[in-house]
């Protein structure tokens, strides 16, 4: 009875033209907020190898640099750009400083006639390479050394290298089946020592070994006490397309692998794209929950009588209010719920044709996107309450003005 | 319950009446006394029957009940008055026109429980004559009936003391004595006491002082 008083002149049109709105405005913040997450996420898989926002620089190659002027970045030039705005770590690429050659036929010692070729290693520390590093390290004593290769490089062989010379191709998986033979010359004593690729990078594009590797071998097995200088870096920034980082790069003649800084630029594209829907999409939610609010207040004063004389036979507020609180509870919940859904069906539908293109994006709804909707809904459940509250309260009895 | 006025002026009445027994005195009334407040229209007697009620406060001085100032009342206190010590009935009636006049009635359980509701309003419905539009809506129902149902509804509530504004003008002599004769039942069996308010000094029912404004 109490329901069929107070909820007695509802439009069911507005009401439904109301909660549409909301929907809409849930939905597209929901929305927003999934694909955005489900994207940059993609985009930072692409640097799985390197965490986000490392860059590798060298000095640019010029002219001169033929005729003996230095390559390699000196300690001072080390610090100072490690001193730059933005920069949180700079970690020198070490190289070998011996002789190194390679031969994949196991059980041959030395040079051989089949595949062998002389050979460069670099290593960076292991904390500025981020995947699957569990196999790639290395003590003294060990006689296996775990390499790091360019996937480029498997690519190379097998559609380059090996159709034209009617050699086999090789899957990754059996390429780190393969035992390989180094050779090291260490004072012109050879050394040899077994190595397997255990893992491949996409972004450094240089044949990778345990860095406590090189750190022992260079001073084992070369006269030389001197620390040679890097001729690369690797510079872990807050924003590669930092502006000032990038000028100062320039100015200093330093070249970035430029992809990095693609991947980067996109990134801030994507940011900036999803920082305008958010914004959008919060302005739509905000501008539908308004008509949400004044339907409520318009049903409040389309049952005004109702209210007024149920206050007028001592009904307290909060009793009045419960059939309107009720009403918004399920419509609200209606709608979060609705709007997940939509989403869900949206995001698999997207991770289905994504996965046609060879893109991997998150399975499922993003913990964020549950959160937010949960949020909105108590958010505005609470706003909507209060609003009913206080219309309830100030609509008060009837008040006659007769004398 | 003892109401106590004390100086009251209804704002709009201000400086426009002449001296009278009820405006800018002290004035109390007590349950289960009845008292009939008569005057001719726009002399503020609704007026003070709203301000009991709580929805009027455009007025000067000080309303209690049973010591309690009315202005500071929250809107449960107003509720608490209205559905367990004090009962209305309004020129204008305030029925639900959608509901059936029984429904009307049996909605004041949904505020406060009631012993044999049921019982009690057709009893009272068949002294009243109108056990026959129980079942009818009431906004079809004539004003005459409409005015049975509104006292009706006031009777069954809880009160300590009965209000009710010019509750008779649309009811025959014959209905306004059985109207008369019901309202004089409850209240002794409650021991409440009785404001009506009338255009002159008759009533159906026995009183105890009559304040003319």
């Amino acid at each position: 009875m109490m329901r069929q008083l107070l909820l007695s002149r509802q439009k069911p049109a507005q009401l439904i033209g109301s909660s549409l709105g909301a929907f809409l405005g849930v939905f597209f913040l929901l929305f927003t907020l999934q694909a955005y997450l489900d994207f940059s996420q993609l985009l930072n898989q692409k640097n799985q190898l390197i965490r986000g926002e490392y860059l590798i620089i060298n000095k640019r190659v010029s002219m001169l640099s033929s005729f003996g002027e230095t390559r390699t970045f000196s300690q001072a030039e080390q610090d100072e750009l490690s001193k730059q705005k933005g920069v949180v770590q700079v970690a020198p690429f070490r190289s070998n400083q011996f002789p190194a050659s390679g031969s994949i036929l196991p059980g041959t010692q030395g040079s051989n006639r089949g595949l062998a070729a002389e050979l460069f290693f670099e290593s960076v520390p292991n904390a500025m390479i981020d995947g699957d590093l569990e196999q790639f390290k290395w003590a003294p004593g060990e006689q296996e050394i775990p390499i790091l290769i360019p996937s480029n490089y498997l690519k190379l062989y097998n559609f380059g290298f090996a159709p034209s010379q009617g050699m086999p191709q090789v899957s990754p998986k059996t390429l780190s089946q393969i035992s390989f033979q180094l050779r090291f010359d260490s004072l012109g004593i050879p050394i040899y020592k077994q190595a397997r690729i255990v893992a491949y990078t996409e972004r450094i594009p240089s044949i990778l070994v345990p860095d406590a590797f090189l750190a022992y071998a260079n001073k084992v097995y070369v006269s030389s006490t001197k620390t040679p200088e890097a001729s690369r870096l690797m510079v872990e920034v807050k924003d590669p397309s930092n502006p000032i980082l990038l000028q100062y790069l320039d100015s200093h003649a330093y070249e970035s692998n430029e992809e990095q800084l693609k991947n980067a630029r996109l990134s801030n594209a994507l940011k900036m794209v999803g920082g305008i829907l958010g914004f959008i999409s919060i302005l739509i939610l905000l501008l539908s929950f308004l008509g949400f609010f004044q339907y409520a207040e318009l049903s409040l004063n389309r049952n005004a009588y109702e209210i007024k004389t149920l206050l007028d036979l001592g009904m307290k507020p909060s009793q009045i209010y419960q059939p309107y609180f009720r009403v918004l509870l399920m419509m609200m919940g209606g709608i979060s719920i609705l709007a997940l859904l939509v989403v869900w069906l949206i995001q698999s539908w997207l991770y289905d044709t994504a996965s046609d293109y060879g893109l991997m994006l998150n399975e499922g709804l993003q913990n964020a996107v549950l959160f937010t909707s949960l949020l909105i809904f108590a958010l505005f459940t609470l706003v909507q309450a209060f609003g009913i509250r206080r219309g309830i309260r100030n609509l008060g009895p009837h008040v006659s003005s007769s004398i | 319950m003892k109401i106590r006025l004390k100086n009251i002026v209804p704002l709009p009445l201000k400086g426009s009446f002449s001296a009278n027994n009820l405006w800018e005195q002290e004035r109390c009334f007590e349950s289960p006394r009845k008292y009939l407040i008569c005057a001719r229209s726009g002399r503020g007697k609704s007026t003070l029957l709203h301000m009991l009620h709580g929805s009027r406060q455009d007025y000067e001085g000080q309303v209690f009940i049973d010591d309690q100032e009315l202005s500071g009342f929250s809107s449960n206190q107003w509720a608490e008055l209205r559905s367990s010590r004090m009962a209305f009935v309004f020129q204008d009636l305030r029925l639900f026109p959608q509901l059936t006049a029984e429904e009307n009635l049996i909605l004041l359980e949904k505020i406060r429980p009631i012993t044999d509701l049921t019982q009690q309003i057709h009893a009272m419905a068949k002294t009243l004559d109108i056990e026959s539009s129980l079942k009818k809506k009431c906004g079809i129902l004539s004003l005459g009936q409409q005015q049975r149902i509104a006292i009706i509804r006031a009777l069954l509530q809880n009160f300590e003391c009965l209000v009710m504004d010019e509750p008779f003008s649309h009811l025959d002599e014959e209905n306004q004595l059985k109207a008369g004769r019901l309202i004089e039942q409850v209240l002794n069996k409650k021991n409440a006491g009785l404001i009506l308010s009338s255009l002159n000094d008759q009533a159906p029912l026995s009183i105890d002082e009559r304040i003319y404004l």
